[in-house]
């Protein structure tokens, strides 16, 4: 019961290309949105009357990976017993109530609450007991294809792409190939959070001195959004990544792009304004002085969708809000506000950043 | 004033008795499962033996406690069996009713919580 | 032949006598007017206001989600900032759980189970009152923190490293350190007090198998209590002492452990959500007869279903850690036991359906609240059976899936039996029956929009929306089902804003409500409604489950005064308390009256932690001085005095002791329940070392400090000759050899002086550095719980020998040291653990 309202025309290739992304708003109801609210809610009111999956990134029915299908399944079996049961049980209640006082039928009383209460009960629960943990037993799944590190950090996502050559830094955003297995560690450099992308599996824990896992393997190519689910600070609703699936072929030559040092800037300005302002000492732009590690890699800014961890596009306009005030933005951002640059070292910043592709 | 009761004639500790049995198990077993390997004792001995020999002990411990049970309760087991005549001996087998219940209650839970072992591997 | 067929039958009937006695009872049981109020002390006044108080603060913690679902009504909203959702949420988790699910349980209690028991008071009223007192403190300390933007802010469950460190989160994190182990202290007061009224003040021949089951239900829930708290406040204790002091526990560049807190959170964690849900259900199975007019189906299986609940949901606690990656198998055991507690869980339903079934269902407000609790708890059930599953809790663990399903079983399992038992009290309290048009309306807003509200949430859940965000994008798809849920929580406000108003309403003109209304089988309705200050005008020999339908002369005998205590010759509250088993009377417990003490030392104890906060070391020290004396002058003028008598005649021929000692007297119950908690409360420590020891190795760490052997030999000898001596003190007191004893006791109080010392110097002198390792912070903790303990310890062995001194405690009465003496029991044992633990343990770590 998939309801796809906004599925791209291309034959079953990414739903949200990057062009529309760049182009929507998320945080501020874009226009590309406006216009289709009215088809939106009408689709969203049948999919909730039919109590199917709806669309959305952020969907865990959306089956874009093996563990969220499997799960899937699984929640749909459930909820089918669990409404049996639930329906029984109210009619047994109600039966029993309507019903004239039956003191002598003792037996059947007795045959209700042991078949009912106890056999039934007892029997259900091993069965699904059993049945969990093979599923989990399935879930823990064989060597995987790739490894990348992703460590939280308030409020982002340090992603570190292992591969022979030596890491592939960047943040906020993961990109992986279809059809291979992903081995994520996951780990958290100042408090809990929590790695989760609902479309593609579950969620693991990022605990400041261990390392967890948590392996994926998308099965659709697309856009899927992610988010930290365990309580982190001020901005943890402001936590947002975005897993983007794509065929293996484009994996490997984005990841070989993004293992480039810096593109060499238009004009030395940007890079200048850059320097001086002192982004450098949180950000590393490698290929130039800055090797700041506070904050995200900004090596292939632009070739990110996104911004401040996900929750705004990247586009100028965005970009200019976010340097000028964060905490504006996103209350509790670390990254302080250079609310004093001049317009034009503004301008020349911002021509920078948008070029590091 | 002495007062005995409690342990010796009493019958409330068989009442708490077969699901400190399954707690002891459950505690056990979780501590080999996540201790065993960490601390390398795996070569030691198997873990599957060693939750199989738990889980064999602490069945046959409430069995013991619900032969005791048993034998206060002295009935058949039906569901609406009141046992509220206002006696010692009512009291008593009321105790032995519910703690023969809980035994086969603990049994069931000690059983599930065995499973585990048959479908994880461990070390 | 038993102690009842020796009875003497009742005295003929005499108007003047009878009218004498009634006024006597009436003097001695009189509630103080004016600001005197505050000295209350009686189970039915401190019951209405424990109530009363929770009430408020459920209503406060239901504004803020009214808050927090007006913020989550439309996306990007900026109603709220989000340091002010923040603190919301955390603060409607704790007031919910803290300030009004486990108190509402402990009020109902204490203001239904004397009657319910068929007695007239609880056995330490001044302890209800201290316990009620340090409740609403605490409460509006940590409530009130969010007027002055200060309040905590990391979760109700304030995971580490987040609370641990003092630059993430501010002094709102240690208002609900303190506060909220300061509410705790009070329940776990509480609940000595609710099971040692439930084993030892039931009405005369009230047998275990004829006590109703709501007493069944209250023993549990105070046993769960006792051991389910400890754990928290252990945990407390070390983020504390982290925050404040910067000790090392959960900082893992310092080998601390995050995971550490989870665990000790949530062993206390999910046996709350049963210690919240159990005497709910105990509720229903109270007024289920009423509206079946037959016994409940199964007595015994309902008391099997609630001791199965309290054990398995010790086992449950990891099931809220599945994805913080531990290894498959724990999950699985975590999971199984998960599942199994379902199973006692569903035959009390089962056991109500049928009875129900069996019997002629009278259709009422209580039982159409009942219905509706029925049906949300069972949902929230199966989904708690489906997040049971791993896999499965690793999607929607954390989200709003997880939101809708503890409301579902917290609002079904709590909410609704209690609405069902406000309805169904209300007379008994009041003398007045709620409006039933009324009743239907709040019955449907609150229903319905429960339903509104947290149905869809499950879906916003699958959905993929994490719970604690205060914000969230159009584009997320999550509006729609967010709008509506905003728009249930405020069905919800309304149902309960017109049941506030239906019991605020004047009901003067309204008749009064008959006796027995309900027609109910409980003791509580034997008399006309609203009771008396004294309760039964005499407590009756109880031989059925339900004295009003199977002993159908008793109202008269009661009120007639044909039973046992009938009068107060002397002046004085009195109770019977009487044996565990079978209910056999034992002796006639004085309680106290009104008196300002418990007010006082609630006052100077809230200080103490309040002050704490701020680290404002001088006044604490100040307030706790305060307290200790106030304390040792409520114990000194009120507990354990020597009777005037030995024995009294309480009616009909049966002569009781008027005083106990040793493990015949509440206070020798009261001791040793408190104790059994204090004691869990050490495991919680001991638990950290061994945790410690799991994901260290080896541990202690090499190169670190181990505490000195010849000290730690001099504090073993020292202290378990502290220990003995108390107890051969105890011994020879009893033997007449009194000034023996009294020797003993000061020796006893220098050795343990001594003993503290060496155990301190034992650490020092090895330079072991609680900011250094968690090892050295665990060794500390360890040593100054046993020394905190050691010090508590010699305060009353001084009491003691003052006792002896000035003759309050004899050869003959000799309670006091007999309580203490126990408690030295408790100590000795966390001693010999914790020298074991510094002394011995290191010596198993193989030399490198």
């Amino acid at each position: 019961m998939r309801f796809h309202a906004e599925v791209s025309a291309q034959g079953g290739g990414p739903r949200r290309d990057l062009g529309v992304v760049s182009e929507r708003k998320p945080w501020a109801a874009p226009a590309a949105f406006r216009q289709n609210r009215l088809r939106r809610i009408a689709a969203f009111s049948i999919c909730a009357l039919l109590l199917g999956g709806c669309e959305g990134a952020h969907s865990m029915l959306e089956g874009a990976g093996t563990g969220a299908a499997a799960v899937e399944r699984l929640f749909w079996v459930m909820l089918a017993a669990a409404a049996v049961i639930w329906a029984g049980i109210m009619a047994l209640a109600f039966h029993a109530a309507r019903i004239k006082a039956q003191p002598e039928r003792e037996d059947t009383a007795e045959k209700f609450v042991l078949l009912g209460g106890v056999v039934f009960p007892t029997v259900t629960l091993i069965a699904l007991l059993i049945a969990g943990m093979l599923l989990l037993r399935g879930m823990i799944g064989g060597e995987p294809d790739l490894h990348v590190a992703v460590e939280g950090e308030q409020w982002w996502w340090r992603v570190d792409y292992r591969t022979p050559d030596g890491d592939v830094s960047t943040a906020n955003e993961i990109r992986l190939p279809l059809g291979q297995t992903v081995e994520l560690s996951l780990t958290s450099t100042d408090v809990i959070h929590s790695f989760w992308a609902p479309a593609l599996g579950g969620k693991m824990d990022m605990i400041p001195g261990r390392t967890t896992t948590l392996k994926l393997t998308p099965v659709e190519a697309g856009r899927w959004g992610g988010v930290c689910a365990e309580f982190c600070g001020t901005a943890h609703a402001q936590m947002r990544f975005e897993i983007v699936v794509l065929p293996p072929e484009e994996f490997e030559t984005w990841l070989a792009a993004e293992a480039r040092p810096a593109a060499p800037a238009a004009s030395a300005d940007g890079q200048q304004v850059f320097l001086t302002a002192g982004c450098g000492a949180c950000h590393a732009v490698r290929g130039t002085g800055a090797a700041g590690t506070a904050g995200p890699d900004l090596t292939h800014l632009a070739a990110r969708a996104t911004i401040a961890s996900g929750i705004l596009p990247l586009t100028r306009e965005q970009l200019r809000a976010w340097i000028d005030d964060p905490d504006a933005v996103k209350p509790g951002a670390l990254m302080p506000a250079f609310p004093d640059l001049a317009p034009a070292q503004m301008e020349a910043l911002l021509d920078y950043l948008t070029g590091l592709t | 004033m002495k007062y005995e009761r409690i342990i010796d004639k009493g019958s409330v500790w068989v009442l708490a008795a077969p699901l400190t049995v399954w707690a002891g198990h459950f505690l056990l077993s979780y501590w080999v499962g996540a201790v065993w390997c960490a601390k390398g004792w795996g070569p030691l001995v198997d873990t599957r033996i060693v939750m199989v020999v738990l889980t064999l002990s602490a069945l046959l411990a409430v069995s013991l406690l619900a032969r005791i049970a048993r034998q206060r309760y002295r009935g058949v087991l039906v569901v609406d069996e009141a046992i509220d005549d206002p006696t010692e001996n009512g009291r008593t087998r009321f105790m032995g009713h519910v703690a023969l219940m809980l035994s086969v209650l603990a049994a069931v839970a000690i059983v599930m919580t065995f499973l585990p072992t048959l479908v994880f591997e461990r070390c | 032949m038993t102690w009842i067929d020796r009875l003497a039958p009742p005295p003929p009937p005499d108007p003047d006598r009878h009218a004498a006695e009634t006024a006597r009872l009436n003097e001695v049981w009189e509630q103080p007017k004016g600001i005197a109020r505050l000295t209350v002390v009686n189970n039915s006044s401190i019951g209405k206001w424990y109530l009363i108080a929770s009430m408020a603060f459920f209503t406060f913690a239901g504004i803020l989600a009214l808050l927090i679902r007006l913020q989550l009504a439309v996306p990007d909203n900026d109603l709220l900032t989000a340091r002010f959702y923040n603190q919301a949420f955390t603060l409607h988790g704790t007031a919910m759980m803290f300030l009004f699910a486990v108190p509402i349980f402990e009020a109902v209690a204490i203001l239904m189970m004397p009657s319910l028991l068929g007695t007239r008071e609880m056995p330490f009223p001044r302890l209800s009152a201290f316990s009620f007192w340090c409740f609403v403190i605490g409460g509006v300390f940590v409530c009130g923190s969010i007027l002055f933007d200060a309040a905590p802010d990391s979760g109700w469950f304030m995971y580490a490293p987040l609370s641990s460190d003092t630059r993430q989160t501010g002094i709102g994190t240690d208002i609900w350190l303190l506060g909220l182990s300061f509410i705790e202290v009070a329940s776990i007061a509480a609940a000595v007090e609710l099971i040692v009224g439930v084993l030892k003040c039931r009405a005369p021949g009230m047998r275990l198998n004829l006590m109703p089951l709501y007493g069944w239900y209250v023993l549990v829930v105070g046993a769960m209590i006792l051991f389910a708290f400890p754990p928290l406040i252990a945990g407390d204790l070390m983020l504390e002492m982290e925050r404040a002091f910067d000790w090392a526990f959960f900082d893992v560049t310092r080998g601390g452990d995050p995971l550490l807190w989870q665990h000790l959170f949530w062993i206390f964690g999910h046996p709350e959500v049963y210690i919240v849900f159990l005497p709910s259900i105990a509720l229903i199975a109270t007024m289920l007869p009423a509206f079946t007019r037959r016994g409940v189906v199964g007595h015994s299986w309902i008391v099997l279903s609630a001791v199965g609940v309290a054990f398995i949901s010790f086992g449950l606690w990891v099931h809220h850690m599945y994805t913080t990656g531990l290894p498959e198998i724990s999950l699985a055991f975590f999971s199984a036991a998960s599942e199994a507690v379902a199973i006692p869980t569903g035959i009390q339903i089962f056991c109500f359906i049928a009875t129900i079934y069996m019997g002629t269902f009278v259709r009422s407000m209580p039982m159409l609240f009942a219905a509706g609790a029925l049906a949300i708890f069972v949902f929230g059930g199966l989904t708690g059976v489906m997040i049971a599953v791993v896999p499965f809790d690793m999607q929607v663990h954390d989200s709003h899936f997880i939101v809708a399903h503890l409301h579902y079983t917290l609002i079904g399992g709590a909410l609704f039996p209690l609405f069902a038992g406000y309805y169904y009290w209300f007379p008994f309290v009041t003398g007045h029956m709620l409006s039933r048009k009324a009743g239907l309306w709040v019955f449907w807003l609150i229903f319905g929009g429960f339903n509104i509200a947290f149905l869809p949430m499950h879906w916003t859940g699958i959905m993929g929306m994490p719970r604690r965000v205060w914000t969230y994008s159009a584009a997320d798809g999550w509006s729609t089902l967010n709008l509506v849920s905003t728009i249930g929580a405020f069905g919800i406000a309304a149902g309960f804003l017109i049941l506030v108003i239906d019991s605020l309403r004047p009901k003067n003109r309204q008749p009064d409500c008959v006796r027995n209304p309900w027609q109910a089988p409980g003791l509580e309705w034997i008399d006309k409604v609203p009771g008396k200050n004294y309760g039964l005008r005499s407590i009756p020999l109880v031989t059925t489950r339900y004295p009003l339908w199977d002993q159908p002369d008793l109202q008269r005998q009661v009120e007639a005064g044909e039973w046992f205590l009938p009068d107060a010759p002397e002046g004085r509250r009195e109770l019977i308390v009487t044996d565990v088993l079978d209910a056999e009377p034992m002796y006639v417990q004085r309680v106290p009256g009104p008196g300002w003490l418990p007010f006082f030392a609630a006052i100077a104890l809230s200080l103490v932690f309040i002050l704490t906060t701020w680290h404002l070391w001088m006044l604490v020290i100040v307030s706790a001085i305060a307290f200790v004396v106030l304390l040792i002058w409520w114990l000194w003028t009120g507990t354990a005095r020597p009777p005037e008598t030995h024995a009294k005649d309480v009616g009909r021929g049966l002569r009781l002791p008027v005083y106990a000692s040793g493990d015949g007297s509440a206070g020798w119950w009261a001791m040793f329940i408190t104790m059994t908690g204090d004691l869990t409360a050490f495991l919680g420590i001991v638990f950290a070392f061994f945790f410690f020891w799991t994901v260290h190795d080896p541990f202690p760490p090499v190169g670190s400090g181990l505490p000195d052997t010849g000290f730690l030999m001099i504090a073993a000898v020292l202290l378990i000759g502290a220990w003995v001596a108390v107890g051969a003190s105890k011994r020879l007191n009893r033997n007449g050899r009194v000034n023996a004893a009294l020797w003993l006791l000061v020796a006893g109080l220098l050795a343990a002086m001594g003993g503290c010392a060496a155990l301190i110097w034992a650490l020092r002198v090895n330079g072991l550095d609680p900011t250094a390792h968690a090892w050295d912070a665990t060794c500390w903790l360890l040593a100054l719980w046993v020394c905190a303990h050691v010090g508590i310890g010699m305060l009353i062995i001084g009491y003691c020998a003052a006792g002896i001194f000035w003759r309050k405690i004899t050869p003959a009465w000799d309670a006091d040291l007999g309580n203490v003496a126990l408690y030295w029991h408790f100590v000795g044992l966390s001693v010999v653990v914790t020298l074991t633990l510094l002394g011995l343990f290191p010596l198993l770590r193989a030399t490198p």
